[in-house]
């Protein structure tokens, strides 16, 4: 299991400036609520990898919208106050209000003046068919190959850590979500319940930095698996693969958990590139 | 999983694919390499136009001059992710060896690539012992090598194409290119997917450029080399002789 000590280790703020670190009381308090490291206790921020460079108010601000894209904030939440998220985001409170403000413009956040106001999530824009389309014809075939051999790492090692690590609630959430996913409707709710399902294996997984990966990449990807195609994933099928998967951890069957995952997400490679395929060709 | 493992199963009947279809894929494909070849060849006769035949060697900023024939290129294939020239050492009078690399760059247009060549450094970039210098300089002709990912250069993924700088019967060195391959896709690709058969474009060592076919994905290497004596295969044709590449149409959609 996760010592405290590890934890206090682990949340060391990456990259802050050191007169952003948040004060030792907050610190104690967010080790204490990672303890349960649970998708919905969780701090999100936390998860979001500081960023360096020129455009860090955009960096910044695409991390922020690929969390919100994700359901990972839920709709009406109040964001950390803009001192707190800067200091976990190691940026200056500057470049985070551009950011929010970008946010603001693309309609992801709200911002309410006055005595309890603050940013607010508006909640996922939908996915338009159409975008997601244009999205998977500019990408390449060499860059889908590339971004499913990383997801398979990821995923891989995930599923294997998960099956030695996790916890009964963990997998019990596990089964809903793919459950959620067996019966979803829309593109928004597949790419909701099948990318936090990503997430919650890794945080079953204990690991900060996989889980961190699996939010860049289900945020960079996610809802690209579900491109409208002829050769379209079933939820219900890929359902099917998350509860096998689940079995496996909750078996404590590393390897097969393991090939599992890998398999699954060779299979979502495989769509990914068909449906490029099918957008490219005349 | 290996591609031939994966095509040894599941196993549906042929689309049989004409002569004429094929031919006109090979020929595409063909064309794809030959625009490359073009410009590389467009540069090594600037290069050519400069020297001086019997007369005096190249100085590096000599070479210096002819850098507007680089970003000429650089700026007419847009997958070209850099591009240059690679001195052969008796073409140089002041440096042992040169090399002469540019990039594109967001910011700035283009930038240098800037490497130790000087042999016996010991972060050398011995360029003398890169299979696209060899080939380009000692048996005079077009080469292609990769898909691979370049790491002293840019960790892009690329195809180094290489053409040799000849004047006088003296190869001078080579005009070479690093092609993306996440751009250039969109050239040897199209070709691919008016082939109703699952086809696939491997270079010489047996490694995918790319196919038709989710099933077989940028980079992976075929265990044995296609031939139409195994049944898996309906037609094997080689693209371009010199650059070793060959198209490959299976018998069965993969599964």
């Amino acid at each position: 299991m996760f010592s405290g000590q590890a934890v206090r280790v682990n949340a060391l703020r990456r990259g802050a400036e050191p007169w952003l670190t948040v004060p030792q009381r907050a610190e104690e308090e967010y080790v204490a609520r990672v303890m349960t490291l649970s998708l919905n206790e969780v701090s999100i921020a936390q998860l979001l990898v500081p960023v360096t460079g020129s455009c860090l108010a955009d960096s910044v601000g695409q991390q922020l919208a690929d969390a919100i894209q994700l359901g990972l904030f839920a709709k009406g939440e109040q964001l950390p106050s803009e001192y707190v998220l800067a200091g976990q985001l190691g940026v200056s409170t500057l470049t985070l209000r551009e950011a929010l403000a970008a946010l603001r413009n693309r309609g992801l956040v709200e911002t309410r003046r006055g005595r309890n106001g603050g940013s607010f999530v508006c909640g996922p824009s939908p996915a338009p068919a159409a975008r997601l389309r244009a999205r998977l014809r500019e990408l390449s075939a060499v860059e889908l190959r590339d971004l499913g051999d990383e997801w398979t790492a990821i995923a891989g090692t995930t599923a294997r850590l998960a099956a030695s690590r996790s916890s009964d609630d963990q997998i019990a959430r596990l089964r809903s979500l793919a459950d959620e996913l067996a019966v979803s409707k829309s593109i928004s709710t597949h790419t909701r319940a099948n990318s936090r399902f990503a997430i919650e294996l890794a945080l079953a997984a204990q690991s900060e930095r996989l889980t961190r990966a699996e939010v860049r990449l289900q945020g960079e990807s996610g809802e690209l698996l579900w491109t409208p195609s002829a050769k379209a994933l079933r939820p219900d099928e890929v359902a099917a693969d998350l509860h096998r998967i689940v079995d496996a951890v909750a078996d404590e069957d590393m390897e097969l958990s393991r090939t599992l995952a890998e398999t699954r997400t060779q299979r979502n490679l495989r769509f990914l590139i068909a449906a490029h395929l099918e957008l490219t060709g005349s | 999983m290996t591609a031939i493992a994966q095509a040894s199963s599941h196993r549906r009947p042929a689309s049989p694919v004409s002569h004429a279809a094929l031919k006109q894929c090979v020929d595409a494909v063909g064309a794809a390499a030959d625009g490359v070849r073009d410009a590389l060849a467009t540069m090594a006769a600037a290069m050519v136009d400069a020297w001086d035949v019997g007369g005096r060697r190249f100085t590096v900023a000599d070479i210096a001059a002819l850098q507007p024939h680089i970003f000429e290129q650089l700026d007419r294939q847009p997958w070209f992710d850099s591009a240059g020239y690679v001195m052969s050492e008796p073409a140089l009078a002041d440096q042992p060896r040169h090399l002469e690399w540019w990039r594109r760059d967001q910011r700035y247009s283009y930038l240098p690539l800037v490497l130790t060549v000087e042999p016996g450094a010991p972060d050398c970039y011995d360029y003398y012992t890169m299979e696209w210098f060899l080939a380009a300089l000692n048996e005079q002709r077009r080469f292609a090598s990769g898909p691979k990912i370049d790491l002293p250069c840019a960790d892009v993924y690329i195809i180094t194409f290489s053409y040799p700088v000849i004047a006088g019967g003296e190869v001078l060195g080579v005009a070479a290119a690093d092609v993306a391959l996440s751009r250039y896709e969109s050239q040897v690709r199209p070709p691919l997917q008016q082939i109703a058969a699952p086809t696939v474009l491997l270079n010489g060592e047996r490694r995918v450029i790319t196919s038709n076919d989710p099933a077989w994905t940028t980079g992976e290497k075929f265990r044995e080399l296609p031939v139409v004596a195994n049944p898996e295969w309906q037609a094997v044709e080689s693209v371009t002789d010199e650059l070793g590449w060959i198209l490959a149409v299976g018998c069965a959609p993969q599964p």
